[in-house]
């Protein structure tokens, strides 16, 4: 069964081998957008776990208007955020360390001469607000074409462009800021 | 000096490229299967419940103070009716002449 919507129809109906191989096939794009999010990897499970049980539940209301990776990120960012906007209602509240465990994140995939580069990224990434840093993970971290991006945000292209031209400023600012960091590590 | 920055810039912007994807951990699935068989009830933590009975607390001590306020004011202008009245009483008795 390869065709997307036997599988998700299939789904749809309960069965559990069909969810078994969607799993298999998306899990990992779930748990890194979660990841590029939530820079935990605590966080990122329960956001996959999430994703998955709704993907379960409303398998039914997919219309195959959008390609089945196109849904499956929309909801995956969906919940990321929602996941975030949760949390941050109650660190607020408690104060806990999440802005320290966020500044040392290192992505367990990235290769050996990037690591710093990219522990550089995702801390300009923090500055970002929700829809540049959607479109920036997903266009630079996911990979995905500038269409797709497009489609999962629901915006047109030009926006998907504009939106990482704002990004990469803001990020740009952050970035400047750390320069000199890594000037004084490198000599 | 600049164009070394913008350099490192444009590095740091495509330092994901080629990067491997993280796995999530093994026994997800296990659980993702169990969820969807028996959803779990909502579990209030114990500090939503704190905010709560702090918030209970606060709105029962506003309503206590501004209860007593009212009664306090009620007791003072009870007793200034009170004296009104005596002096209105004193003056209608005192024209009672023809009684």
């Amino acid at each position: 069964m390869n065709n997307e919507s036997e599988i998700i129809q299939a789904i749809a109906k309960g069965d559990k081998n069909s969810f078994s191989m969607l799993y298999e096939r998306f899990s990992e794009k779930v748990y890194n957008t979660g990841l590029s999010y939530t820079k935990n990897k605590e966080d990122a499970e329960e956001i996959t776990q999430d994703v998955f049980v709704k993907i379960y539940k409303s398998a039914a209301t997919f219309k195959g208007e959008s390609s089945l990776n196109t849904w499956i990120y929309r909801i995956a960012v969906n919940t990321s955020l929602n996941y975030l906007k949760k949390k941050n209602r109650f660190t607020f509240l408690k104060n806990t360390f999440t802005t320290s465990q966020s500044i040392d994140f290192e992505h367990p995939g990235v290769l050996m001469e990037n690591r710093e580069n990219a522990a550089a990224l995702y801390k300009a990434m923090d500055c970002l607000p929700n829809n540049q840093k959607t479109a920036f993970i997903l266009s630079y971290i996911e990979d995905l074409p500038r269409q797709e991006v497009a489609d999962i945000m629901e915006v047109s292209l030009k926006a998907v462009e504009s939106l990482l031209q704002r990004a990469k400023k803001n990020m740009r600012s952050e970035l400047e800021n750390l320069y000199p960091h890594r000037r004084k590590s490198k000599n | 000096m600049n164009d070394e920055k913008e350099k490192w810039m444009e590095e740091v912007f495509q330092s994901m490229k080629g990067s491997q994807r993280a796995k999530p951990g093994p026994e997800l699935f296990a659980k993702i299967e169990d969820q969807i068989s028996f959803p779990k009830a909502k579990v209030v933590s114990m500090a939503q419940w704190r905010y709560a009975a702090a918030a209970a607390v606060l709105v029962l001590f506003l309503n206590t103070t501004t209860l007593l306020h009212y009664k306090q004011l009620d007791k003072v202008s009870y007793e200034n009716t009170a004296v009104a009245d005596s002096y209105g009483q004193a003056l209608i008795t005192t024209y009672q002449i023809y009684e």
